[in-house]
């Protein structure tokens, strides 16, 4: 066991609560709401693309993905979920990057970042697809038992499941991850390293 | 630049991933591991629920400290005030499976493994019971604040706490020993 955290680790706990602070606060103030909609946007479009006949529109209103089909009845209730579950998750990432000293950035960490946020919204998409795809294959009564075949329905609720229970929340960690200069310093200590010994059995020779 | 290559060549001429990139891949497949060995709905039936259940009691006995009138009906805690319903997603497993995978990915020794799985697990839940009841309060009285403390800040902060956790043991008990100052 060490007696002394590495300084970069303590800045980075040092600065978590602030930064988590600062996450939540940009998410309910600014970001929540157009992630969310941008979100349920690519998911439509998604969800369409794979559509053998385009059925599917997702609206975002008051927080609310509305799941409306083409072709249900008009009397049928006009179902709907909460689209937080599946995009609050971008607080954890912003979180983790707020916190994240100077030093402990990999190189090019902006196109980093940017590639951790655009596979963080591809996650997403595929969970609330997954909901969705859920929603009709289980929650539409004798309408989705008619349509959908069972290991459908299992497949759909599972990724579903994986997603809302561990999905959701190890992916801004690994993503996050990606951004850090873990292996580059490492390799680059073994690279001065290397140099060093190469240049001190120079002086020998 | 150097490019971000996920393999290295070891002493021997061989090519084997770095290990970062090990560890990230062991950490997904452990997570994976975990989610399958738990959804299935019996072992949900026989190892979530029941510890859901106890989650729930620890932290209707926790409430009940404040003063709250709690009564326990299986993972619901209920008072004449309010109600909470402890489900999958709220009894802490989603950081543990998180927690464990961290650790068991990461290349450390297996007693210094073990100790981070007992230390984190009581860790972990300690922070849960706070989240519970703190949500419990909320929802007596602040209502209309209760989905957002639950979906998006205590989430939040538990994952976090687990990550940090996470990060704290790999620096302090999982590193290779430095070597003495001279």
């Amino acid at each position: 066991m060490h007696d002394r955290i590495d300084p970069r680790l303590r800045r980075l706990l040092a600065r978590l609560p602030l930064a988590a602070g600062l996450a939540i606060l940009l998410w309910f103030a600014l970001v929540g709401r157009p992630w969310s909609a941008l979100v349920t946007r690519a998911s439509e479009g998604w969800i369409r693309a794979a559509e053998r006949t385009k059925v599917t529109r997702l609206a975002f209103e008051d927080g609310m993905v509305v799941v409306q089909r083409a072709d249900l009845s008009s009397r049928s209730e006009t179902p709907a979920f909460s689209a937080a579950p599946m995009t609050a998750n971008l607080v954890l990432l912003l979180a983790l990057l707020f916190a994240t000293p100077r030093d402990l950035r990999a190189p090019a960490y902006a196109a980093r970042v940017a590639a951790a946020f655009a596979a963080l919204l591809l996650t997403q998409v595929l969970h609330l697809s997954f909901a969705v795809q859920t929603l009709y294959a289980t929650q539409l009564g004798a309408w989705s038992v008619a349509t959908w075949p069972r290991w459908q329905r299992e497949v759909v609720a599972t990724g579903r499941y994986f997603f809302d229970i561990v999905g959701k929340f190890a992916v801004p960690f690994v993503f996050w991850a990606l951004t850090l200069r873990i292996g580059e310093d490492a390799e680059a200590g073994k690279g001065n390293a290397a140099s060093g010994k190469r240049r001190r059995s120079k002086g020998k020779g | 630049m150097k490019s971000a290559s996920t393999t290295e060549t070891d002493p021997a001429g061989r090519k084997r991933l770095r290990p970062e990139a090990a560890f990230l891949l062991k950490f997904v497949l452990l997570l994976l591991l975990f989610f399958a060995a738990t959804a299935p709905k019996p072992m949900n039936d026989a190892f979530v629920e029941p510890f859901t259940a106890g989650v729930a009691k620890v932290g209707g006995f926790a409430a009940g400290l404040f003063g709250e009138e709690t009564r326990m009906e299986g993972t619901v805690i209920r008072s004449p005030r309010f109600a909470v319903n402890v489900r999958t997603g709220c009894n802490g497993l989603e950081t543990i499976y998180i927690f464990f995978a961290g650790v068991l990915a990461f290349p450390a020794p297996w007693g210094r493994k073990l100790l981070g799985l007992a230390g984190g697990f009581l860790a972990i839940q300690l922070l849960n019971v706070v989240r519970i009841v703190s949500l419990f309060y909320i929802g007596v009285y602040f209502p209309q604040h209760f989905e957002d403390s639950h979906i998006v800040v205590w989430q939040a902060i538990v994952i976090l706490f687990g990550v940090a956790l996470f990060l704290l043991w790999a620096d302090r008990y999982a590193r290779p020993d430095r070597p003495a100052a001279p």
